[in-house]
């Protein structure tokens, strides 16, 4: 049987490293190992050359090449014949495996390293397989069955709501590729970033952590619009430098710990894509080595692909609520313990009691929720007037609302607060409080607050600087709280 | 661990120096690692200038600064053809839990082993293969790698030295 580079397709996951020998002119040979080598096409092989001068000096003396690859999982081992046809520095190719590069050698300490000079592409004319002594071969994971992710992408279209679809995605994942730890991360425009807004399998949901476009694997898969994944991170210097923190933190820190599985050695980030738009990223680990072959891999990238549509169809279709005035509703009788609410100026974070919730948009929403609540009696909104409240200033991501306002709900929901969000009806929500909400407006000290003080603004009541304001007083501060905005930005 | 090393023989000068025909004599230091259970990668070229690769399976050193290279000629038959035919041999030594890595070129010639080198060549199987699952890589896999069938010898006349860890000084000579 003559061997095809589609059947080496296992060798190509940079687990077991490659090796080029080469030959000068005089017929001095050169061995060394590779890093990194990516299929082209059905008959070629793009080889990443970092440092190795030697063997970049001989092919151009001596095009003829020999490359040994190891199959990740049974390490059988194949030798091929290559011959030297280009070396490129730029290019869809020469960035697809920079990326590559930069995502794999950040999990052995060598991401600055490793970066990629250039590439050398290879015609492959000729494949075999190297003798071996063992008979050993490793069991083979059960392929995913087409019929097995038929049902799971049309589960996906059914769903309603972002919650809903964002949930079923991470029950096929779960399902489908067999990982207990996956997340659904979704674009924050407004810091260019990805917010965590669904996960499933771990101890701290981590709903609300963000990762920085660029950063890390969830970051390259955003930035890339590409699958990137690990298949042996048992070196890894986690992309993620969160591990360390813990919840404690959060509340210090305001900033919220992307969950990760300790001792995780295999990791997948899928981008979400539709439309040409980037919809959001879906982040899988597994404590198994090459949990994710290409079976599993594009098991994900087309049940994300369904989910990035249906998030888009969701956008497209979303259900506003009407402008008409809702019912009013009193305050559960009997509950009057006060809940202390306290929102930072200088980042839009809020804190209930001691606790952190949330900062940025999703922050100022929570605390306009309250104060219309307390200021008109009522408990129910609909995201067309939370919309047009112009003293919240959303961005101009129409698609956004409904995100932030999933976020804000997961949040009080997982840190079990005395206000919580429910979804009534598409485009509804009702606000529901515990006790007797208390808002206080805080500035906290540094630039921001010298820019407040020269604001032009009236009388400002002292109760601000002291971050102290009566029940009374909160309506007509945040209504200045959103004026002074307006003159900051 | 030093399998295939043995360290009395060796006359060590304590600093890299060349000495004769160009010839390059390794420091006490650089010998050790290139004996301790490391993976070795052997480089060759027929006459018409195809390489080929092959896996070495421990070195020892001698009195007179030439090395010898175990490896199997029956998994690796290009490499003992290219090495009978041209006399020139290549040889990368990587340590798998950080990649320092140097290697060596030299003008070899082959020998049949014998039962002690052969003994030797299975302590470095079994010593390299134990750092590998050390590191996470399955028994199963190492098993592909190694195996001392049909062991030769290639003794190596080392005439250039080059530091290959990964790296700034990745390529500069010894």
């Amino acid at each position: 049987m003559t061997l095809t580079l589609a059947d080496l397709s296992g060798c190509f996951d940079g687990v077991i490293p490659s090796i080029i020998a080469t030959a000068a002119a005089d017929g001095k040979p050169n061995i060394s190992y590779l890093s990194h080598v990516a299929m082209v096409d059905g008959e070629r092989v793009a080889l990443s050359n970092q440092f190795f001068a030697k063997t970049a000096a001989n092919i151009r003396a001596n095009p003829r090449a020999r490359l040994l690859l190891v199959h990740a999982r049974s390490g059988r081992q194949f030798a091929l014949d290559l011959l030297w046809e280009s070396s490129a520095d730029r290019g869809a190719l020469f960035e697809r495996m920079a990326r590559d590069l930069k995502a794999s050698s950040a999990q052995i300490g060598m991401g600055d390293v490793m970066r990629l000079r250039a590439i050398d592409i290879f015609r492959v004319v000729g494949i075999e397989p190297c003798l071996s002594a063992s008979e050993a071969a490793p069991s083979e994971p059960a392929p995913v069955l087409l019929r097995d992710v038929a049902p799971a992408m049309s589960e996906l279209t059914a769903q309603d709501s972002i919650a809903a679809l964002l949930d079923a995605l991470l029950a096929s994942v779960r399902r489908l590729a067999a990982c207990d730890h996956a997340l659904v991360l979704l674009p924050e425009p407004a810091r260019a970033a990805l917010v965590t807004m669904a996960s499933v399998g771990y101890r701290q949901s981590g709903i609300g952590s963000e990762v920085p476009i660029r950063e890390g694997l969830i970051g390259e898969a955003a930035a890339g619009r590409s699958t990137f994944k690990i298949n042996d991170a048992s070196r890894l210097q986690r992309f993620s430098q969160a591990i360390a923190r813990s919840e404690a933190n959060e509340d210090r820190t305001r900033s919220i710990a992307l969950p990760s599985l300790i001792g995780g050695l295999s990791q997948i980030a899928v981008p979400m894509i539709a439309q040409g738009e980037l919809r959001g990223v879906l982040f899988a680990e597994s404590p198994a080595r090459l949990a994710f072959d290409a079976d599993r891999q594009s098991t994900l990238e087309m049940l994300c692909q369904q989910a990035a549509s249906s998030l888009a169809l969701l956008d497209a279709t979303a259900e506003e609520g009407p402008m008409t005035s809702l019912p009013t509703a009193d305050r559960p009788a009997g509950v009057d313990e006060p809940v202390h609410v306290t929102a930072y100026a200088f980042d839009d974070s809020v804190f209930i009691g001691d606790t952190y919730v949330i900062k940025g948009v999703a922050g100022r929403l929570l605390v306009f929720l309250l104060e219309r609540s307390m200021a008109e009696a009522r408990t129910e909104f609909t995201n067309r007037e939370i919309r047009l409240a112009s003293e919240l200033k959303l961005p101009e991501f129409k698609d956004n609302l409904e995100t932030r306002l999933l976020l804000l709900r997961r949040r009080l929901d997982e840190k079990r607060l005395p206000v919580r969000l429910e979804q009534i009806a598409r485009g509804r929500i009702r606000l529901c409080v515990t006790g007797r909400p208390i808002i206080r407006l805080r500035w906290v000290q540094g630039s921001k607050r010298q820019q407040v003080a020269s604001a032009p603004l009236p009388d400002i009541p002292s109760v601000l600087e002291s971050g102290r304001c009566s029940q009374d007083g909160n309506r007509q501060i945040s209504i200045q709280l959103g004026y002074l905005k307006i003159g900051l930005r | 661990m030093l399998s295939l090393f043995d360290e009395r023989r060796i006359q060590i000068s304590g600093s890299r120096r060349r000495w004769g025909q160009g010839l390059i004599q390794i420091d006490a230091e650089t010998a050790r690692f290139l004996a301790s259970p490391v993976m070795i990668i052997l480089g060759t070229a027929d006459s018409l200038g195809r390489p080929a690769i092959g896996r070495g399976l421990g070195c020892r050193f001698h009195t007179d600064g030439r090395m010898e290279l175990a490896f199997s000629r029956w998994q690796w038959p290009r490499t003992a053809a290219d090495i009978a035919a041209t006399g020139q041999l290549a040889a990368t030594w990587a340590r798998p839990s950080d990649y320092v890595s140097y290697q060596l070129k030299g003008r070899a010639e082959l020998r049949e082993a014998g039962p002690g080198e052969r003994d030797a060549a299975q302590r470095y199987c079994s010593d390299v293969s134990g750092v590998l699952t050390g590191l996470g890589v399955a028994p199963e896999q190492v098993a592909h790698w190694l195996t001392t069938q049909d062991l030769v010898l290639a003794r190596l006349t080392v005439t250039e030295a080059y530091i290959q860890t990964p790296g700034q000084r990745a390529g500069v000579a010894l």
